[in-house]
């Protein structure tokens, strides 16, 4: 079944310059896959990120989730939309200085009016399948990075969203801890039949995906598929993004 | 965590940066709810004689409120704005904007309750304390220590009023609801700003400018000035931050061999960089604390007026019947009647005052009638107040502005002065030379002659020859002119006339204009009246000068501490590249002095101008009050700045390593 239908969605970039960062662009992703977006710097990648999350809006084109267009919706329906259907994990973690780790996990929940046992509960059960029970109660600013992404994807998921959107969710974070965001991301995607899209540069993070599709210069360019060999997967990433890029040097650099 | 614990979690631990304005505002309520114990104090409420100082302090109270309105507003709006990327994480994950406005509400209403509450129990704590000090300071008897009902109401609903309606309002100072734009608030790094040529040319232009207007303005152009000099100077100090000091640090910056000198790179590239959002807050900084130095300052030097009593109030009790009145003896008897039982000596001076009706005067003037008095009745009037008369009398065809108020002197030394020919005797000219030494009669006892702009005197005196033969021409004409007879009382101390006569007169005073048969003043109670006219205005100077100063205070605080996270990071990259703990505190010094000192320097320059302008319409020199007063605020802000940036300094450290 479809959870995300994207159809020929486009953003234009009003300027002395119009820029066309999106450009047509179609695709589908079904309930329970794990899909990767990547391509070059300015390829449009975070911009297409954006308008599925409702952060910006298309010049043209659809998204539907679910059925469900947010872009035609009121903004109230729009807020409790991306509260219900949606969860977030970006490059610089977005948590809240002012809470602890647990209290940012439940932030969605506490929006919807979540009585309070049932919070505590939820979020014991997400910390432990993270292995970030012992940092619960410890401020968003004593956490390492790692963790911190953790508690991002904890919070992505404790409401159980349709679709859960990652913007470069290792970008900030070194391999090891990059290897730990990922297994969680893997670990969520099968135990909960998560149905998580994630834009990345890192060749590593997104083999974990079912699926890669590629875009450049704001239209989508080709897509692989995992199959069961993750080593052969990586190696057919670092293939296309070299063709893509033409730059070796893109590969490993850390977009900030 | 429910939603109200997390609106709660969101301001106590972000203790920090509401500190300042928390504070502010608790001091706000605490000196509002003070002044109200004093309005509402029974002791002070029955006194006729404080209604004066009863009406400064509502000014008071009015004042300070709109002031904390402003105040408030400003600030919620600063701390909304710097929290965007937070309400952007919170809308996305959800958050509707009915949610994120309950949230907002939520937060403003703890802020202020909390600050409404701690508010008042410091009044209350210290209650006692501004009592004793505030009754000194007005000068009336001890006030017992009382804490009325209608003055706690008034405070408590005068600032639950305020705190909610601001809390309601707060979406509106939100802005943008667009998820990009908040999220893109931090991330886009904003442009130092550009200045323009013409612009910082027009902000010295405009400073310097209204800078030689105030300080060559005279007694008689100072009003006049006031106006458009104010208006231009404000308008001079907003362009003065926004484009002259941009222009200046552009200046700098293209001066390699002190711009890439040691440490000032960092320091000026920064300040250049904050410059935008500085000048604002530089430009109301130094608004307030000219307003706050300038009314603190007037109101002082305002005091020193009641010094000049005595000599205005040469007369005790002073009475003048208009024209032929039948009830004039009557009065008279009863004032006599009153000193008598009052056991108080007196001795009693009558002259008549003749009113001249003016044919001609050159150049022309809107007076139509003039009173009049000889020499000789000028020489007597000053002999029974213990006077030595040094004076010259006047030739005939010469006269002297009979001085009302030493007050005035400086603005009559500078009239033109004029001719006048009297109806009936138009052969007859009279010039004005000059203004009498000292004060004969009080002011407001005979007809007002002159104006306020070029001031007002209480008649001529003249010749005592031609007063002689002007009566005789008259005399001829019609019967003789309208004769107004003075009879003073006096009476020594004076302060025994406190209170005399209070049938008679509203406060110690019936001025001639009033439309009653006679014309009076009392001395004993009008000094009793102006002095504590006076120092209520000091008390209530203080008192709003005091709350401006903190806010202005605040505004600094909240902006050092909300580029805290971002000196933190730039402090850290510089320390790997280096940076010892000497210079860092070096950068640091400089970067909170400039923040705390600029704009009080320049609030101190504009007030030094607005002094020297205020000294040309009083005769005595402010030098000492404006000294002493700069002084104290200056000192305050030193003790001030030396805390704040042990405090920031030792917060960048710690970040450090």
């Amino acid at each position: 079944m479809a959870v995300l239908e994207v159809t020929a969605l486009t953003k234009i970039y009003e300027g002395k310059i119009a820029t066309k960062a999106l450009d047509g662009v179609s695709f589908t992703i079904h309930e329970g896959e794990f899909v990767g977006i990547m391509g070059p710097s300015g390829s449009g990648k975070t911009t297409l990120l954006n308008v599925i999350a409702t952060i910006d809006e298309p010049t043209s084109g659809m998204v539907t989730l679910r059925g469900q267009d947010p872009h035609r919706m009121t903004r109230e329906q729009t807020a409790l939309f991306r509260r219900r259907e949606l969860g977030f994990i970006f490059q610089h973690f977005n948590l809240l200085d002012t809470l602890t780790a647990e209290e940012n996990i439940v932030l969605p929940l506490t929006l919807d009016g979540v009585s309070v046992p049932d919070m505590k509960a939820r979020a014991q059960e997400m910390a432990r399948r993270l292995g970030i029970e012992g940092i619960l109660p410890k401020y968003a600013y004593e956490l390492s990075g790692g963790q911190m992404q953790r508690t991002a994807i904890a919070r992505a998921m404790i409401h159980q969203p349709s679709l859960i959107l990652a913007d470069e969710p290792t970008g900030n974070l070194d391999s090891k801890a990059s290897r730990d965001v990922m297994e969680a991301f893997a670990a969520m995607n099968e135990s909960r039949r998560a149905t998580i899209l994630m834009v990345t540069h890192d060749a590593l993070a997104a083999s974990f995906c079912h699926r890669v599709i590629f875009i450049k210069d704001g239209k989508l360019y080709n897509e692989i598929y995992r199959g069961d060999n993750r080593q052969a997967f990586f190696q057919k990433i670092i293939d296309m993004m070299s063709l893509l890029g033409g730059d070796s040097h893109d590969l490993s650099s850390i977009r900030l | 965590m429910t939603f109200r614990q997390f609106a709660y979690n969101n301001v106590l631990r972000n203790k920090r940066t509401y500190a300042a304005y928390f504070l502010s505002s608790s001091f706000s309520v605490m000196i509002f709810f003070v002044c109200a114990l004093f309005l509402f104090h029974p002791d002070l409420q029955k006194e006729v004689m404080y209604r004066s100082a009863v009406l400064v302090l509502w000014a008071a109270e009015v004042i300070m409120y709109i002031f904390v309105f402003f105040f408030v507003i400003y600030s919620v709006g600063s701390f909304l704005r710097s929290r965007k990327r937070e309400f952007g994480i919170l809308l996305l994950h959800g958050m509707t904007e009915q949610q994120l406005r309950n949230l907002v509400f939520l937060e403003n209403m703890l802020i202020g309750a909390g600050s409404l509450v701690s508010g008042i129990g410091g009044g209350l704590l210290l209650a006692k304390l501004f009592l004793m000090a505030g009754s000194n300071l007005l000068g009336v008897p001890q006030l017992a220590f009382h804490v009325s009902w209608p003055g706690l109401l008034l405070t408590l609903g005068a600032f639950s009023l305020l705190f909610l309606l601001i809390s309601l309002c707060t979406t509106m100072l939100l802005g943008s609801h667009r998820l990009i734009e908040l999220f893109q608030a931090e991330v886009k790094p904003a442009r130092p700003p550009q200045a323009s040529l013409a612009l910082s040319l027009l902000a010295a232009g405009l400073l310097g400018a209204s800078y030689l207007l105030a300080v060559t303005a005279t007694a008689s152009n100072v009003l006049i000035r006031m106006l458009p000099v104010t208006a231009m100077t404000i308008a001079g100090t907003y362009f003065f931050y926004t484009q002259l000091s941009v222009f200046l640090i552009q200046w700098v910056k293209r001066h390699l061999t002190y711009y890439w000198k040691k440490t000032n790179l960092v320091t000026v590239s920064s300040l250049a960089y904050r410059m935008k959002e500085n000048a604002r807050m530089f430009f109301l900084v130094t608004i307030i604390s000219t307003i706050t130095f300038c009314a603190v300052g007037a109101f002082a030097s305002v005091n020193r007026l009641a010094d000049q009593f005595e000599q205005d109030y040469p007369v005790e009790i002073a009475y003048v019947s208009k024209g032929d009145s039948e009830a004039a003896d009557e009065y008279l008897e009863a004032i006599r009647a009153e000193l008598a039982s009052n056991g108080i000596a007196y001795r009693t001076l009558s002259l008549p005052i003749l009113l001249a009706e003016v044919a001609s005067s050159r150049p022309a003037t809107t007076s139509e009638r003039l009173p009049l008095i000889s020499f000789a009745d000028y020489k007597r009037l000053l002999a029974a107040a213990g006077i030595a008369v040094s004076e010259n009398p006047p030739d005939e065809g010469e006269a002297l502005l009979l001085l009302d108020s030493e007050r005035e002197k400086p603005l009559l030394m500078q009239r033109k002065p004029v001719t006048y020919s009297f109806a009936g005797a138009p052969e007859l000219l009279v010039h004005e030379i000059g203004v009498t030494q000292h004060v004969a009669l009080p002011e407001n006892l005979t007809l007002d002659a002159g104006d306020d702009r070029g001031g007002s005197f209480s008649g001529l005196v003249v010749n005592d020859a031609l007063l002689e033969r002007l009566m005789a021409a008259l005399a001829e004409e019609n019967g003789g002119m309208p004769v107004d007879r003075f009879t003073g009382f006096y009476v020594d101390p004076p302060e025994l006339t406190r209170g005399l006569a209070a049938e008679l007169t509203d406060n110690g005073r019936v001025t001639y204009e009033s439309g009653r048969p006679y014309a009076m003043t009392v001395s004993g109670t009008l000094a009793e009246v102006q002095r504590t006219t006076y120092r209520a205005l000091l008390f209530f100077a203080l008192l709003v000068g005091t709350v401006f100063f903190i806010a202005a205070g605040s505004f600094l605080y909240f902006r050092l501490y909300s580029d805290l996270a971002y000196d933190r990071r730039q402090y850290g990259a510089l320390a790997k590249l280096g940076l010892t703990e000497k210079e860092l505190a070096k950068i640091v010094t400089r970067q909170v002095g400039l923040l705390f000192f600029v704009p009080i320097a320049l609030a101190i320059v504009h007030s030094l101008i607005a002094f020297k302008a205020m000294q040309s319409l009083l005769n005595f020199s402010v030098a000492w009050q404006t000294v002493l007063i700069l002084a104290s605020f200056l000192l305050v802000q030193v003790v001030y700045f030396f805390f704040i940036r042990a405090r920031y300094l030792r917060n960048v450290k710690k970040a450090i390593r």
